[in-house]
């Protein structure tokens, strides 16, 4: 705490503790003991002074709350705020999880130091207290104290006349971060951006959370057992992930499942912390992970000791291919108007060459051929086929352990016995991150891993399956995202309803499954650019194209330059690009200007171009001290909302106003209550009839009164709003808001009818048992959502024909950075939820209270560089200067520099990202090939700044 | 109990309270994500004066420690019950407070050259932190290797801190043994710090007193947890009485054997018990992972924790071991905790909320 | 020793270095270190026991006052001035004086039932001296924040403290010593070198008293 707040808090403990000892008096008695050297000791009233501190532990109130940031895999605690003279005093676990089951370790005290600290952090000198204009430099901290009235009026006016202007709305663009939005009253960002028709940042992508090897693979990007279905497993692989840093209210269950007879097998370059309580730590060397897994399936293959059922049934590798291309047989090989996504498999148990279901998994008696080779009439002739397993046998000889040890570094004899023991394990699971979406070629470590799980049969059973994306939400909440009108809201979702109907009836005509068909929804959606992929905004608006456009300098495998693909994708429809002047940006509790790979060239290349730039945070972010405007939001303990969660914690949470917003900061529901109330009034005032939305077609400018729903929701009654959402929602339970308040969580029953991502999760819910993830496919055999409805290893599409992955392969990392003789590695950091906590005091004062970068011992060494040295780090896009911490966990060659430090605590404002050149990875413009087509979240390109070279020198 | 009689043997028999509180750490559940310390932090030590103090903190060991080099500062008895020597570690071997200056960064103006940097309360750039060297470790890759090692002030029986104050201003509570520095009798003459042989204890020069870990007694008093216990997601602080022949710090320390006191040698009879860390197995030179020899020497082990750590270990692996063959464990099932506060603190499961 | 009555205010004789002083005798009292054998804790008398401590081996006491005020001032050796108490092992260097509130109050810091009142100056808090209630070695116990106004100098390798008070004060006299003209006072001394890390019974002290009567 600082100011004011610090010092009346302070003096009032002080006056507390004042008050106490005056009543307190030495009993300074004759009957004392003897001391050791013959003088009196007294006695001594001990009783008196404990009672300072009983009173010290005081608070007037307790309210329910939790922290809103994006901690994803961490995320959902359900903590107690206690209060004191209005003041948030100190934060404590809850603690009141319900044991679902006696055998099965319970899920309290959720939390974690972060969340332990927030009510110091809120009170801060990072804290965003009024609203400022800037009167000074870009990032110079120069600012003017404006009122409410003054900033709204302005930034309602300049946004006005952006849409009203020939750029329109589409020159007017948001970031959601996590900080204030999401959950419930969070979709606010949402609708405003819907009824202004300004375009939301589709990060996932950017921020390299889009697990593009387990899309491909799977077709989906989000499914994830609950962290106590950990119990059950006997082999647990942290493999692409540091969940002892990263997941650390979940990290119990696995360290319990040990205890429990579980087996931890930890793969990662470094000894990570995630490595110290393994039974065995597996070293590989950056950017192998393909390789070893490569290596792992070639040994179940050839020792037989896959799952051949399991295989049959639930994966592509019985499907049949042309040898020659490897393409797979298709009906349009036999008949003109054949299909393209009708496949075939050849039946041992007599049937011969037969169509493969699309419609379920379930075999019955069929008995599909894994290997063999087929003569096969096409309209173009005979032709041989066989299945994608011969095909997959035969990619996978590059991959013998001892060839493929020369590449990860793993010995031989580990990779033998690790894909034995994985391939035997009652039920093997695999901790896994969003850590490989960030490398260039993670899209091949994920399929690589993905194939492992599934030749070992090791999916979609209690305590087994690979890990993707963990989301789950309340369900509610999508569609109230998408109404508008100024009607009730049970009256606009049956329109949205009744709109979406003729889809869901031709998707359920093509025998699609409900997540099937609500990808398909989101696909046809996708294009119409209300949520441009933010890297591909970058790359197409901000300049960036120069940087993230490189790959083909440092990828040997392209033939052709990036825009060549680029351009490709976007001729076909593959990908979309949404050129337009940008004039206004908004930041919406994230951190754009700390997050984007190269922000410096951001700052200067896009923002010199903006007539306004505003921020809505609680914190001075990098992005908040660079804006025009900033908006000071409320702290997580200073309004009520809903947050939503992931099967790891399958909770809803709320948090609650347990105090009043300090200064004149205000909930982001208000903030765009406000905003749209403050347009609508200004447009009104100034004459002005309405604007031209993105598709050139005239709307009003009744923003508020949609936005309120007819003036039924506003800035006045958010609890009605969150009420609503808990009436609407189907999947937990029967709570209304009134009682979540209370109890602070509620266990989601379900994964409700609505959400896109929750439905990749695949499996039903129920109250005394933990989740596992996909149980609808390999239970209920529900087809996967791919091209082939399988889990789909074999990847006919062009570009990925052209790059040479259509089975998963081991590639090495391009030399992006330039010739530099270190790997850089990342990874989120223990000490804050991305950049949220990166300058919180205790944070600091826990670490070295400056940015610092893991380096080996043998590397330092050779450098002259010891321990604390400030270490300038380089390669041919930027140089950096940060403090080194030499460390014998690091593998030579490797250094790391965690999460996100904010750009203003490096020298020159140079962070760690004007390091990284991020290239685009052309496989990831993939798209027409069914799950392979962008829709919100995945299949975009992603951010590849893991193993960007390097070197360090001392500063 | 007269001061000079706590905790030493008087005609055979140690003079002890009439009952004691005692935590076990099990170092294999501690994630060193410092949510003990935070929640110390935040509950007692955010008064002027308190700023750089850590009551409970957690260290990455082979490392230097809280405060720096702790461990070769001396202090406790020898075996004859004489106190040994020791000093007074420095703030910055502590860790000292860090000064930022954000005012000027994000306020004040002064242009973008201007950055976030820390400083210690001498105004000069920090040397030393109370987890500087986390994660850095020992050995050699790829035979790297460290752990997770909280502490805090281990309320020993035999307190050295309680001896060396000449003011009888430390006392040991003859209710539950926990060991506590009066603050209105403390004159700050830090005595008690140069002879706690575990350096866990700090000086107040606002107030002018020592103040360390007071076993979080207002909790205790009305049945809830210490924070830092409560507090731990990696559910690694059992917490209960010695004697308490149902409650888990009896089974694990006595029973079972697989608890231990840091340093014994030192003399206080520490009541703050460690499951030792079991670790992966060590990579021989040729790459292969050689099963039988652990990663942490077993001889650094000891110099902890004593000659004991290896049975304590080889018990641990022995019921791992009978647990992965579908078998029953006891002392698995308690080091799991199945059911939380019931599990890992038996007589503390009160909660806060709702005093 | 007698102490005449000056005509002259106490601010001129509050400062130590006031010329009035120049004409005032000085006493030379001898200190000696705390015995070890006294300390009570074990600690001290293991480390300590070598005696390393305690070395200033006498003070300088002069006494005065104006009929209203009583002032005394004490100089002593000190290799060099530790005025700060921020760091751990920071220790300010100090002084006290010591009187008996009873007639039979032992000099070694009162006994049970016969306490001392003790005025204790030290270099981080220069300006007043804490008033101390003692009945037994590691009994003290501040009762007054404010038991005389002091004003230091260090100068030369020397310190020099002036501890002024009023004759007679509302406190009662259990508790603070009183001055009555023609009556003779009991007092004693300590000093502590805070570069010697000096605090607590780790001190030279007088061994003996020294009686002060102050004359109308």
């Amino acid at each position: 705490m600082t100011g004011t707040t610090r010092r009346s808090f302070l003096k009032q403990t002080g006056g507390l503790l004042a008050l106490s000892m005056s009543h307190l008096s030495w009993k300074l008695g004759s009957n004392s003991a003897h001391a050791a050297g013959g003088g009196q000791m007294p006695l001594i009233d001990y009783e008196g002074f404990e009672q300072v501190y009983r009173e010290k532990w005081q608070w007037d109130s307790v309210a329910r709350g939790t922290h809103f940031v994006n901690c994803w895999f961490q995320r959902g605690c359900n903590w107690n705020v206690y209060v004191r003279d209005g003041i948030v005093w100190r934060e404590e676990q809850a603690g009141m999880y319900e044991q679902i089951d006696p055998k099965i370790p319970d899920y309290n005290p959720r939390g974690c130091q972060k969340g332990a600290c927030y009510s110091e952090r809120m009170y801060d000198a990072s804290r965003l207290r009024y609203p400022l204009k800037r009167v000074g430099e870009r990032g110079a901290g120069k600012w003017k104290r404006i009122s409410w009235e003054q900033a709204l009026r302005e930034v309602a006016d300049r946004t006005i006349d952006a849409m009203i202007s020939e750029d329109g709305p589409g020159s007017i663009t948001w970031d959601q971060g996590t900080a204030q939005t999401s959950g419930g009253a969070g979709l606010a960002m949402n609708r405003t951006s819907l009824l202004l028709d300004t375009p939301v940042l589709d990060v996932n992508t950017e921020i390299g959370d889009h697990r593009p090897g387990v899309c491909v693979t799977t077709g989906k990007m989000s499914f994830c057992s609950s962290s106590d279905d950990l119990f059950y497993s006997d082999l647990i692989f942290i493999w692409g992930g540091n969940p002892i840093y990263t997941q650390i209210p979940n990290a119990h269950f696995m360290l319990e499942a040990r205890y429990n007879g579980a087996r931890i097998i930890t793969i990662a370059p470094d000894y990570s912390a995630s490595a110290i309580h393994a039974d065995e730590w597996i070293p590989v060397s950056v950017a192998t992970d393909a390789a070893l897994g490569l290596a792992m399936a070639h040994v179940m293959i050839e020792e037989g000791i896959y799952n051949r059922r399991f295989v049959q049934e639930q994966t592509d590798l019985p499907l049949l291919v042309h040898k020659d291309s490897g393409r797979f047989l298709r009906e349009s090989d036999f008949d003109d108007d054949g299909s393209e996504d009708l496949f075939y498999f050849y039946d041992l148990s007599g049937r011969g060459v037969i169509e493969a279901s699309g419609k379920t998994l379930d075999l019955k008696d069929l008995d599909p051929a894994l290997e063999g080779e087929f003569e096969v009439e096409t309209r173009r002739g005979t032709v041989t086929v066989w299945p994608v397993f011969s095909q997959l046998r035969r990619h996978l000889q590059q991959y013998q352990p001892e060839a493929a040890s020369k590449i990860c570094g793993t010995h031989p004899d580990t990779i033998r016995r690790v894909a034995r023991d994985l391939a035997t394990a009652r039920a093997a699971t695999c901790i896994v991150q969003s850590n490989f979406s960030k490398f260039y070629h993670g899209i091949e470590m994920e399929r690589a891993q993905i194939l492992c799980f599934a030749l070992a049969g090791q999916m979609g059973r209690k305590g087994a399956g690979y890990m993707a994306f963990p989301y789950l939400n309340v369900d509610s909440v999508e569609g109230l995202s998408r109404v508008t009108g100024t009607q009730s809201p049970s009256i606009a979702l049956a329109a949205l309803g009744l709109k979406m109907m003729p889809s869901i009836i031709r998707n359920k005509l093509k025998g699609y499954t409900s997540e099937m068909s609500m990808f398909e929804m989101a696909r046809e959606s996708y294009g119409d650019g209300a949520a441009p992929a933010s890297l591909l905004w970058l790359y197409h608006n901000s300049g960036l194209d120069e940087y993230y456009g490189r790959s083909a300098d440092w990828d040997s495998y392209m033939k052709r330059p990036l825009s060549d693909f680029m351009d490709e994708a976007i001729d076909k429809g593959w990908q979309f690009k949404q050129k337009n002047k940008q004039r206004v940006f908004f930041e919406n509790g994230g951190n754009v200007l700390r997050r984007f790979r190269a922000y410096d060239v951001m700052i200067e290349k896009l923002l010199p171009e903006l007539d306004m730039m505003v921020t809505v945070d609680w914190r001075m972010s990098n992005t908040a001290l660079y804006s025009d405007y900033i908006f000071p939001a409320a702290a997580w303990y200073e309004k009520d909302d809903i947050t939503w969660a992931t099967p790891l914690s399958p909770f809803s949470q709320v948090i609650t106003r347990a105090a009043q917003p300090i200064g004149e900061a205000k909930a982001d529901w208000e903030f765009h209550c406000l905003l749209l109330k403050e347009i609508q009034q200004r447009a009104a005032e100034r004459g002005i009839d309405g604007f031209k939305d993105r598709a050139g077609k005239q709307r009003d400018f009744d923003v508020y009164d949609q936005f309120t729903f007819g003036g039924r929701y506003t800035e006045d009654n958010v609890e009605d709003f969150l009420d609503l959402i808990l009436e609407l929602a189907s999947n937990v339970g029967d709570i209304n808001w009134e009682k979540l308040k209370e109890k602070g969580f509620q266990r989601f029953t379900s994964l409700g009818e609505n959400g896109y991502l929750n439905i990749g999760n695949a499996t039903d819910v129920s109250e005394h048992e933990t989740i596992t993830a996909c149980t609808w496919h390999t239970q209920d055999k529900q087809p996967w959502p791919t091209l082939t409805r399988r889990l789909q290893f074999n990847i006919d599409h062009p570009f990925y024909e052209e790059l040479g992955e259509m089975l998963p392969v081991h590639k090495d990392n391009p030399g992006m950075g330039g010739d530099y003789p270190l790997v850089l590695t990342g990874g989120h950091t223990r000490w804050s939820i991305h950049a949220s906590w990166r300058d919180q005091q205790h944070m600091l004062q826990l670490n070295r209270g400056e940015p610092t970068i893991f380096v080996g011992m043998q590397d330092a060494a050779v450098r002259g560089v010891v321990d604390g040295d400030t270490v300038r780090v380089f390669n041919d896009i930027s140089s950096i200067e940060m403090q080194a911490k030499v460390s014998a966990a690091l593998r030579p060659g490797q250094v790391t520099i965690y999460h996100a430090w904010e750009p203003f605590q490096f020298k020159d404002r140079k962070g760690y990202s004007t390091l990284t050149p991020n290239p685009i990875n052309p496989v990831q413009l993939a798209g027409g090939y069914f799950h392979l087509q962008p829709r919100h979240a995945v299949c975009t390109p992603g951010s590849t700044d893991r193993a960007t070279y390097v070197d360090f020198e001392r500063a | 109990m007269n001061k000079v009689e706590i905790g030493r043997e008087i005609d055979g028999v140690v003079r002890k309270p009439k009952r004691q509180l005692a935590m076990v750490f099990d170092l294999n559940k501690c994630l060193g994500c410092h949510t003990c310390s935070i929640a110390c932090k935040q509950q007692w030590t955010r008064e002027e004066g308190q700023e750089n103090m850590w009551w409970t903190v957690v260290n990455t060991l082979p490392g230097r420690g809280t405060p720096r080099d702790w461990e070769d500062m001396g202090g406790g008895f020898d075996a004859q019950g004489r106190q040994l020597p020791s000093l007074i570690p420095t703030r910055e071997d502590f860790g000292d407070d860090f000064e930022f200056n954000k005012e000027e960064v994000f306020n004040g103006g002064k242009g973008v050259q201007n950055y976030l940097q820390p400083k210690n309360s001498r105004g000069e750039k920090p040397s030393w932190s109370p987890n500087w060297d986390e994660d850095q470790g020992g050995g050699e890759y790829p035979n790297s290797h460290f752990f997770y090692f909280p502490r805090l002030c281990n309320h020993c029986t035999h307190p050295a801190c309680l001896e060396a104050c000449p003011r009888n201003a430390i006392y040991k509570r003859e209710e539950d043994g926990v060991v506590l520095v009066n603050e209105n009798h403390c004159k700050g003459y830090r005595f008690c710090m140069e002879a706690c042989p575990y350096k866990r204890i700090y000086y107040n020069h606002v107030r002018d007193i020592s103040q360390k870990c007071i076993f979080c007694l207002p909790r205790i008093e009305k049945g809830v947890a210490p924070a830092c216990a409560r507090q731990c997601p990696g559910r690694m602080r059992f917490v209960g009485y010695l004697d308490d022949k149902d409650g888990p710090i009896h089974k694990l320390v006595n029973e079972w054997q697989v608890a231990l006191p840091l340093h014994e040698e030192y003399g206080t009879q520490p009541n703050v018990y460690y499951v030792p860390p079991m670790s992966p197995p060590s990579i021989g030179p040729d790459g292969k992972v050689e099963h039988s020899k652990p990663r942490i020497p077993l001889e650094y082990l000891e110099s902890l924790f004593g000659p004991r750590v290896k049975e304590a270990l080889a018990t641990i692996e022995r019921e791992k071991a009978r647990k992965r063959n579908g078998e029953e464990s006891e002392l698995m099932d308690a080091l799991i905790v199945y059911k939380w506060p019931d599990d890992i603190f038996p007589d503390f499961v009160a909660d806060p909320a709702n005093l | 020793m007698r102490v005449a009555q000056l005509d002259t205010a106490a601010q001129a004789f509050g400062d130590p270095a006031a010329d009035i002083w120049s004409g005032i005798t000085a006493n030379k009292v001898s200190l000696v270190p705390a015995p070890v054998a006294m300390q009570t804790s074990r600690y001290v008398m293991s480390k300590w026991r070598d005696g390393q401590f305690g070395k200033v081996s006498s003070v300088g006491v002069q006494v005065l006052h104006n009929g209203e005020e009583l002032a005394i001032r004490l100089e002593w050796e000190n290799p060099q001035a530790n005025l700060q108490r921020f760091e751990n092992n920071d220790f300010p260097d100090g002084a006290a004086i010591l009187f008996p509130l009873t007639r039979h109050a032992p000099l070694f810091m009162g006994a049970p039932g016969e306490p001392v009142d003790i005025w204790h100056w030290r270099a981080d808090r220069p300006d007043t001296a804490h008033g101390n209630l003692a009945t037994g070695i590691g009994t003290s116990s501040m009762v007054n924040e404010d038991a005389a106004v002091t004003r230091s100098l260090y100068r030369q390798g020397r310190w020099a403290v002036v501890y002024r008070r009023a004759l007679s004060v509302q406190t009662p006299a259990a508790q603070t010593v009183q001055f009555t003209l023609g009556k003779p006072v009991k007092m004693a001394f300590a000093v502590w070198d805070g570069g010697n890390a000096e605090r607590g019974g780790l001190k030279a002290f007088s061994p003996q008293w020294l009686e002060v009567t102050p004359q109308s």
